[in-house]
């Protein structure tokens, strides 16, 4: 099942990712289903300018030691997720949260010892995820408010009458429609207002 | 000094007080804030989860516009200076990043040079202004506040954009020590306190800053010293979320950097800018009053 399809095959080649297969594959719940696993999912990764790190991957462990959030819940261990991808587990890793928990701290990133950026591996999956449609509220609510003016945070009420109140003067202007040529030159918009998606 | 003031979206909303300060101090120490005409957002972590070349073409226009005053940029919020800083370096040392990014900022009428740097507020005081010039500014010094700085992540981290030096940290524990406040040790000092995660998955966000709470409360602390706006909110707000949801107290005020070199300076706050700490800071204005 895991023809090589491509040509041009990435650092881990095919042997290794065989005998993986065979170690680690059981420990998810659609092991016995082959056809269903995507063999090119991580040259996909692999092929995003932040997603290099998944090819050096040795899955040692230390990013999910060094995770403030993996001390805190089960769901999410960046190392595991990085395996999901090595075996190409397509749909668990890009729909669903798990790409979500990710505070972005970049601690892992200083601790690979491998120099494997695991924390920007982790924006290359959710870039793909947001392709999909799987976004959640609260990032697609900044990703609009900076469509629409320019920045992520729009003032509160109390906020705006403090400045004027206290001699800090208006709000500092942004240039919006730059922003929005900006954007639309990179379909930002259509990511965000659901164009491109396909769920 | 002359610096680009790039404020970024998040302190003109919901800080004006760090604003405040920040404008208040800086022709005290001879620095001198140039506004940066019709800037726009950082792109965050937030935008850069959506889509990369949005994010590396934001923060380039940003970039450009210093260029174009011939200016550094001085940032006082830590995610800011991280978009500005990875997309100034990657940028910087990658060509065909940069004709890309080029492209698309022809469009608006700007070209990325390479020849601006942005600095932190902290590391501008730091490295610009110095300890003695700060030390000699400094009039009513806080004897004996004990202080848990919370330096934020995006300080010294990735250390790879922040060219090997690892400053960033001591260097705000040595700013922090100028006011004759004492930095304390505590557990858990480098770690995230969650902020990021706020708006995405709120209950996740909570306990990982009541693991910091925790750190801080075990070794005894006054209060809590923050440059990063996102660290201040999650941690003053979130110390208010912890009593509601987890029944659990805390009473750690929590204060700007600025506004601890403002007081030391021997400015007082004014009543607007008291007030808007969730955790009220009387106990701090006390001890000051008292000595």
């Amino acid at each position: 099942m895991v023809e090589n399809t491509k040509q041009k095959r990435t650092a881990i080649d095919f042997k290794y990712r065989k005998s993986y297969f065979i170690r680690n594959l059981r420990n998810y719940k659609r092991w016995n289903d082959l056809s269903l696993l995507d063999a090119d999912f991580m040259c996909n990764i692999a092929n995003t300018p932040r997603g290099r790190g998944v090819l050096v991957c040795i899955q040692c462990g230390r990013c999910t030691s060094s995770c403030p959030v993996a001390r805190v819940i089960d769901e999410h261990n960046p190392r595991k997720l990085m395996e999901m991808i090595i075996l190409g587990l397509r749909p668990e890793v890009i729909l669903g949260a798990l790409p979500w928990y990710c505070l972005s701290c970049f601690t892992c990133l200083d601790r690979c010892p491998q120099g494997g950026d695991v924390g920007e591996t982790m924006f290359a999956i959710r870039n793909l995820a947001v392709k999909e449609g799987n976004i959640p509220k609260g990032i697609l609510v900044q990703a609009q408010s900076l469509f629409e003016s320019g920045r992520v945070v729009t003032p509160s009420r109390t906020a705006l009458i403090n400045r004027e109140k206290y001699g800090l003067g208006k709000e500092p202007v942004v240039d919006v429609e730059a922003v929005q040529k900006i954007l639309r030159k990179t379909s930002f918009d259509k990511l965000i207002y659901g164009g491109s998606r396909s769920i | 000094m002359k610096y680009a003031f790039f404020l970024g979206c998040l302190i003109p909303a919901r800080e004006p007080n760090y604003e405040n300060s920040v404008r208040k101090i800086a022709p005290e120490l001879d620095i001198e804030l140039v506004e940066m005409e019709g800037a726009n957002c950082c792109a965050p972590f937030s935008i850069q989860s959506v889509d990369y070349a949005s994010w590396l073409a934001l923060a380039a226009r940003n970039l450009c516009i210093a260029e174009e005053m011939g200016l550094d940029i001085l940032t006082l919020c830590n995610d800011c200076y991280e978009s500005l800083l990875m997309t100034n370096t990657m940028l910087k040392e990658d060509k065909q990043t940069r004709k890309k990014v080029n492209e698309i900022l022809a469009d608006v009428g700007l070209k990325f040079k390479g020849k601006t740097n942005v600095k932190i507020f902290s590391d501008a005081l730091y490295e610009d202004v110095g300890l003695e010039k700060l030390k000699n500014a400094i009039k009513e010094p806080f004897n004996g506040l004990r202080v848990a700085v919370q330096p934020g992540c995006h300080l010294t981290k990735p250390k790879r954009i922040h060219f090997g030096q690892w400053m960033g940290i001591t260097a705000l524990e040595e700013l922090v020590e100028a006011t004759g406040a004492k930095s304390i040790a505590y557990e858990r000092k480098e770690a995230c306190c969650g902020g990021p995660l706020r708006g995405v998955n709120d209950e996740v966000a909570m306990h990982v800053a009541k693991q910091k709470l925790d750190g801080m409360k075990a070794a005894g602390v006054d209060c809590i010293v923050t440059v990063c706006p996102f660290c201040y909110l999650e941690l003053d707000m979130g110390q208010l979320e912890i009593k509601r949801h987890l029944k659990e107290e805390y009473n750690l005020p929590v204060l700007n950097f600025a506004d601890l070199l403002r007081m030391a300076m021997g400015m007082k706050l004014e009543d607007w800018e008291i007030k808007a700490h969730r955790i009220p800071i009387t106990k701090i204005l006390n001890m000051k009053e008292a000595k």
